[in-house]
């Protein structure tokens, strides 16, 4: 089908419906909550559609009964968007069949209902016998192994759907890209209880405007956002370039736009080989340095990863106490006075490995890390034990987080999610740290580097550092958009940041944004609450 | 024998095994037998644990470790791991010769490998291997060579001249153990993982090759090694069925015992 929009039937079929709030919040409660900490009120129904069709007659009789729905992926978002404010759930989890395999110029392109895990699809692809059938399954049966899935966000459990809506991001999209790059095409179910189908390169934006055929019906004409997005990694509100392609307005609109329904992604080939490695360097600008270099040449990493000295004393301190730190390898001095940097690269031959290694290794001494001391892998395990390095950060800080909620349950993590241009980095980790001195909240700093997008992850112990952590937020959210950059480099706004949109964009902006919103949802019926107001 | 007590330094021998990562192998449930094909290769886990034990005595006490291993070609590669993490040199015993070894032959090997090498203060191997689990081959290389076995290794405690104590696993307790150079310990997976390769280590070992042996070089019997020298032969590997009924005796005390009598009666265990 070519990109427009098409009436479909719709059927119940036999789909899975949990009614009433009382049994949804008593037997289904982790469809009330995400990673976010929030929890969903008052909701009446739980939806599992099994098909397009299924999930097109849900969104109809909500738009006739004039219920809101929110939709559920894999809940691994930490911004609350899919979090419900009553109305009715609607869980993507049973719609992971293959649609359908071809070969393409440079790879496969591959469509999947949207409920599908990453995970899921990651051991598709590496499997001997992958679950496709017709088209080019043949050949790539042959091929298995050799081709992948880029985007890579930490949560395998997240579904290729909530990826797409939230333009996911992950450590190699230094290299690779968020999702964006990699969608080639995507059904929609609108709030209009009609099926979108878009492929990439078929509708721009022309003249202001989006003109979108309709089968038996005039077109349906959207305008295009005029204003404009930092070039850093971005992924606050909807997106917006000049002459965009109308599939970009649907990736990382967040669901407000409507509900996807299938996924056509590109397979590429995936690389020879993999090798990384840790540096640790005796100061934050030492670092640094090794960053700018290790990004400069021709031969981009696939991922730069930045641990302050405070993170890796964090996760020595607390070793062995969450799965993840008991994998991981000791950390030179216990991380006092350290600073770390993970690299990763591709290897693109056999014999290629010494060149790559040596080639940073160069760069690691040039920066004054000592070789004898820096990490490095190019087998499975320790590529593995690398991988839980960089994974283990996060859940650490959330674990001292929940320990402090047993003294005062409203404490939160303060996590920031800005990126800068390449040229503002020295400048944001100054103005980071020359905040973060005069203050005596605890904190961590560690993210991808690469970017320029760093976490400062605020621990507060009560609520005046709370109300402190939030406010030093504002104030870096307000500095990163003063630089070019973004409030929000990846996590969103969902429910939890939308106080953050208007520090990115005017209020002529987000009402660009609203207009969209109201033309595609008429009835307001589609994840209320998240992004915009 | 071959075997030299050691100098200032302990000299140790690490014999390592190649094995299918079994956490990807699935079981033909007609054959019975692993499916290895596209299954990765990965150092045997308790291997690892002996290495990391044997770098830490270097650490300490000076010396050197080497590193051994029977197998094809592609084994090379666990050797190659080994010199990044630090082992002075390598060996690969390799040949038709060794193909199909049962434990026995696969110790007759090793046990020729390590007299033909010489010289080592300690033999350290992992206390099986995750494919085959017999946990023979370090015990019966200890009796071919003649020398102290100390299995269920998890630590080494002191380190004298003329001599080691180790912390080894029993059943419920841990036992010390003092035993003279040379001897051979079978490794348990001990507490501190194995460290990381480090830049330094990985850049060396692109330099530094890894030896192979031949039946010629270890002075070995051709009719003792490989399919000829194997007295034993895997017949059948299979999944015992859980086939055990526990039958729960309900009521008093006195009605659980009778009727456990009369149970006994009907088996026929008492009359």
């Amino acid at each position: 089908m070519q990109t427009g929009i098409f009436r479909q039937d719709a059927h119940d079929g036999n789909m899975r419906i949990v009614e009433g709030w009382r049994r949804i919040a008593e037997d289904y409660p982790d469809y009330l909550r995400d990673e976010s900490g929030m929890r969903g009120e008052g909701v009446e129904k739980l939806f599992f559609p099994g098909s397009t069709k299924e999930l097109l007659w849900v969104v109809q009789k909500a738009l006739r009964e004039g219920v809101p729905v929110t939709v559920s992926g894999g809940r691994t978002g930490i911004c609350g968007g899919a979090v419900p404010q009553g109305g009715w759930i609607l869980s993507l989890e049973r719609m992971k069949r293959v649609v359908g395999l071809k070969r393409g110029a440079s790879g496969y392109e591959l469509e999947v209902e949207s409920g599908l895990r990453l995970s899921e699809l990651a051991a598709m692809l590496r499997s001997r016998t992958p679950e496709f059938e017709g088209g080019a399954a043949s050949s790539f049966s042959r091929e298995a192994g050799r081709y992948f899935y880029p985007p890579d966000p930490t949560e395998t459990t997240a579904t290729i759907g909530g990826t797409v809506a939230t333009n996911a991001s992950g450590a190699r999209t230094f290299r690779y890209g968020p999702t964006r790059g990699y969608v080639t095409g995507v059904t929609v179910v609108l709030p209009t209880g009609e099926l979108l189908v878009v492929r990439r390169g078929e509708v721009y934006a022309r003249d202001g405007s989006f003109t979108i055929p309709r089968e038996g019906g005039p077109p349906l004409l959207i305008p295009s956002p005029r204003y404009g997005i930092p070039g850093t990694k971005h992924s606050a509100g909807l997106y917006s370039e000049p002459q965009m392609d109308l599939i970009d307005l649907f990736i990382g609109s967040e669901g407000i736009l409507g509900v996807i329904a299938t996924v056509t992604v590109r397979l590429v080939p995936e690389p020879h080989a993999y090798f990384s490695g840790v540096g640790f360097f005796p100061s934050e600008t030492r670092a640094l340095q090794f960053v700018v270099s290790a990004r400069s040449g021709s031969k981009r990493p696939l991922a730069l990863e930045y641990f302050d000295s405070a993170s890796l004393m964090l996760l020595e301190t607390t070793r062995g106490l969450q799965g993840s730190t008991s994998e991981i390898p000791e950390i030179p001095n216990g991380g006092r006075g350290v600073f770390a940097v993970y690299f990763e690269s591709e290897i693109t031959g056999e014999k290629k490995a010494p060149d790559t290694v040596r080639r940073y290794g160069a760069l690691l001494q040039e920066a004054g890390c000592d070789p004898k001391a820096a990490w490095g892998a190019l087998n499975a395990r320790d590529l593995g034990r690398l991988k839980s390095f960089r994974h283990a950060l996060p859940e650490t800080v959330n674990a001292e987080i929940a320990s402090l909620k047993k003294t005062d349950p409203s404490i939160h993590k303060v996590g920031t999610d800005m990126a800068v241009p390449d040229d503002r980095l020295f400048d944001m980790m100054a103005f980071y740290r020359e905040a973060l001195e005069k203050e005596r909240i605890r904190h961590v700093v560690f993210g991808h580097i690469g970017n320029n997008h760093l976490h400062v992850n605020l621990i507060p112990s009560d609520r005046t550092q709370l109300s402190r952590a939030k406010e030093l937020y504002e104030i870096f959210a307000r500095r990163a958009v003063e630089w070019g950059g973004s409030v929000s480099a990846e996590h969103g706004i969902g429910k939890l940041k939308r106080q953050f949109l208007p520090v990115q964009f005017k209020g002529g902006e987000i009402e660009e944004m609203k207009t969209i919103k109201k033309l595609l949802d008429p009835a307001g019926v589609m994840n209320p609450g998240d992004v915009l107001t | 024998m071959p075997i030299l007590e050691g100098g200032v330094g302990i000299d140790v021998l690490v014999c390592m095994k190649q094995v299918p990562d079994t956490q990807k192998v699935r079981i033909d449930p007609e054959r019975g037998t692993l499916i290895r094909k596209g299954v990765p290769s990965i150092t045997n886990p308790f291997c690892e644990s002996a290495l990391e034990l044997a770098l830490g005595i270097r650490e300490k006490r000076g010396g050197t470790v080497t590193v051994l291993t029977m197998g094809i070609p592609d084994a090379a590669c666990i050797l190659k791991d080994a010199l990044s993490l630090g082992a002075d040199r390598a060996i690969l015993v390799t040949g038709r010769d060794f193909a199909g070894a049962d434990t026995l032959a696969t110790s007759y090997a090793l046990s020729r490998a390590v007299s033909s090498l010489g010289g080592f203060d300690l033999l350290l191997f992992g206390k099986q291997a995750i494919d085959g689990d017999t946990a023979q081959v370090g015990p019966e290389v200890a009796g071919m060579l003649g020398i102290p076995v100390v299995t269920f290794v998890t630590d080494i405690r002191k380190i004298t001249p003329g001599g080691i104590v180790v912390e080894r696993a029993a059943d419920g307790c841990r036992e010390l153990v003092r035993t003279r150079f040379p001897s051979l310990l079978t490794v348990v997976r001990a507490e501190k993982r194995l460290r990381m390769p480090t830049m330094e280590g990985i850049l060396s070992s692109f330099s530094r090759e890894v030896e192979t042996a031949g039946l010629g070089d270890i002075g070995a019997e051709s009719d003792r090694c490989g399919l000829k020298g194997s007295p034993t032969r895997v017949k059948k590997i299979f999944s015992p069925s859980n086939g055990g009924l526990v039958n729960f005796l309900e009521g008093s005390v006195e009605e659980k015992a009778i009727r456990f009598v009369e149970l006994l009666k009907e088996k026929g265990f008492v009359r």
